[in-house]
């Protein structure tokens, strides 16, 4: 029985080790720090200021309060459309 | 001391250039930077999402009528089905797949796109060795295992060589990159090229035989969709949602949990599909715990994706781009609940080997994987290309026919798949009334197929009219602004 399982064990292996090990090494070199900046990280310049259609007025005034003043995105129509 | 106040000057400093947020023309000169391999993978994929329509469809009709195209041995079932599959998931997923990775990479690495022309080139090797297997197979040359049917000798040394080409110029743009800490998404792209290496190389190893033949046949297919195409996709997914909405993921931690509880614990997943088999029961008694524990990531992803669009649900109006990722997030989350469900022994009991699994993969393959390559391709070739999607109708006409036609198929193969196990476990019933329960949900999965189909060629068409008409783009207003949102409370003026 045992036999049969070797191959999938070590397959098994080969795959789950080496993200165990990435984790350690991710957890050494400080990527796990400070998660909120790495979510923003995303945006470009002034792009959380832009105004979106869809909010509702709240939406916008948290905005408004956490970005600043609410800007017309100036770019091309797709990115109007987002 | 000394040591200890360097590290921390240069952690100040990575911050610091990390926290500067990208200027748009910077992200545009990263768009710019992978354009060739991009649109080249995109280009690919379309042509063989058409291919693999065509061949679904041919499948589905058989069911209807067994004796359609049965003259030439090309066309019959045992090899236009493995076809199908292997355009879909080679041909289709995984070229569009490369395309999002490459366009992916650089901007959230914040540089420019490395070892473009090796990717471009991977890519070609890829799509070389899909048509050489996909020749071989039609021929009847297949390697006989789910997944793996693609020949070993002539097609799958391409395959290899073409992905880990691409990812060679997916590592190299992340080793060059300006920013310290990376964002979800990377985690998953950079991951999942050695992934996919890994499994496929092992799974099409030689040497095995029989029962363990069966086993890594599972653990292959079962992690090409956990380890590959979910992870590409949840990477996509993770950048669409925040970008599109304005506002960043909920929260940053959850997404890590997800990503990391994937790593650690998918892999022995696959082999709840062996339920019932030959296989020593405490194999299948890890897959069905380890399969449980994948709610784990599963809840953590779909948490996490839920609240970050909450309330904000009327952007999917103004965003065909958010509409199809949303559906796709929610997909992913049904998908692998519903998988969770059936590696359980009295779900399996029923449906195994039955039109089920056909309606759940196609769940996971279509509503989530498909549909957010949809989304990505609306969101990316604009921005590559510099140019507006031409027709609002098109965009209207094709998500609502692959989105409710793909609805339609799952409802109806999921019927009539629980129809068949059912008839399947009665006494003293016959195979053949099995066979005749499902008859009528095999009728409008063709239906549906259909429907698909024509979403599939506006889609084709609109991307054609997108690169090469030279035709500006008049449109004024968003696809689904007429549609008045469910989940929305209208804004008060």
């Amino acid at each position: 029985m045992f036999a049969n399982s070797v191959v999938l064990i070590t397959l098994t292996l080969v795959i789950g080790l080496p993200p165990l090990v990435c984790l350690f090494m991710a957890l050494s070199a400080g990527q796990l720090d400070d998660g909120g900046s790495s979510a923003e990280s995303i945006f470009e310049e002034q792009e959380l200021r832009y105004s979106r259609p869809w909010e509702t007025r709240r939406q916008m005034q948290d905005r408004v309060q956490q970005h600043g003043n609410l800007m017309n995105n100036p770019r091309a129509e797709w990115e109007r459309w987002l | 001391m000394t040591i200890q106040q360097g590290q921390v000057d240069v952690k100040q400093e990575d911050n610091s250039q990390y926290l500067n947020k990208a200027s748009a023309m910077e992200m545009e000169t990263y768009d710019q930077s992978g354009r060739q391999p991009v649109l080249l993978g995109f280009l690919i994929a379309v042509i063989w999402l058409l291919i693999g329509t065509v061949l679904g469809d041919l499948s589905s009709f058989k069911f209807d009528h067994p004796d359609l195209l049965s003259g030439q041995a090309y066309l019959t079932f045992g090899r236009i089905r493995p076809a199908h599959l292997n355009a879909m998931v080679y041909g289709w997923a995984s070229t569009a797949m490369f395309s999002v990775s490459l366009w992916l990479m650089p901007r959230l690495c914040r540089t420019r796109l490395r070892w473009g022309r090796v990717a471009s080139c991977g890519i070609l090797v890829w799509t070389a060795g899909l048509i050489v297997g996909l020749v071989l197979l039609l021929q009847g040359y297949s390697d006989g295992l789910e997944w793996l049917e693609l020949d070993r000798m002539w097609a799958d040394p391409l395959l290899v060589v073409g992905a880990a080409m691409v990812g060679a110029s997916v590592w190299r743009t992340l080793a060059a990159r300006n920013v310290h800490h990376l964002y979800v998404s990377v985690w998953y792209v950079a991951a999942s090229y050695p992934w996919f290496l890994i499994i496929f190389l092992a799974g099409n190893l030689p040497f095995y035989r029989g029962v363990e033949s069966a086993a890594v046949n599972w653990f292959y297919a079962h992690n090409a969709l956990g380890l590959w195409l979910t992870a590409v996709n949840l990477a996509l997914i993770y950048y669409l949602l925040p970008k599109i909405i304005g506002r960043p993921i909920y929260s940053y931690w959850l997404s890590l949990v997800g990503f990391w509880a994937l790593a650690l614990f998918y892999a022995l997943n696959g082999m709840h599909h062996l339920i019932g088999g030959p296989i020593p029961s405490w194999m299948i008694a890890t897959s069905i715990t380890a399969s449980i524990m994948m709610v784990i990531p599963v809840i953590a992803v779909g948490i996490n994706q839920h609240m970050t669009v909450v309330g904000r649900f009327g952007a999917m109006r103004y965003s065909p781009a958010l509409t199809l990722a949303v559906i796709a997030a929610m997909s992913y989350t049904a998908v692998s609940l519903q998988g969770i469900m059936t590696a359980l022994v009295s779900v399996n009991r029923i449906t195994h080997f039955t039109h089920w699994t056909i309606a759940h993969s196609h769940l996971g393959l279509y509503m989530f994987v498909t549909l957010s390559l949809f989304g990505g391709m609306y969101y990316i070739l604009p921005r590559v290309l510099k140019r507006e999607w031409p027709s609002r109708r098109l965009i209207r006409l094709h998500i609502l026919l692959t989105g409710g036609g793909m609805a339609l198929y799952i409802i109806a193969l999921g019927i009539g798949g629980v129809l068949q196990g059912l008839s399947l476990l009665t006494p003293g019933t016959g195979f053949e009334a099995s066979v005749a329960s499902t008859k009528p949900w095999l009728m409008l999965r063709s239906i549906s197929a259909v429907i698909i189909s024509v979403g599939h060629l506006a889609f084709i068409y609109h991307s054609y009219l997108l690169a090469f008409s030279r035709k500006h783009s008049t449109t004024q207003l968003p696809p689904f602004i007429e549609f008045k949102p469910v989940l929305v409370k209208e804004r008060k003026s």
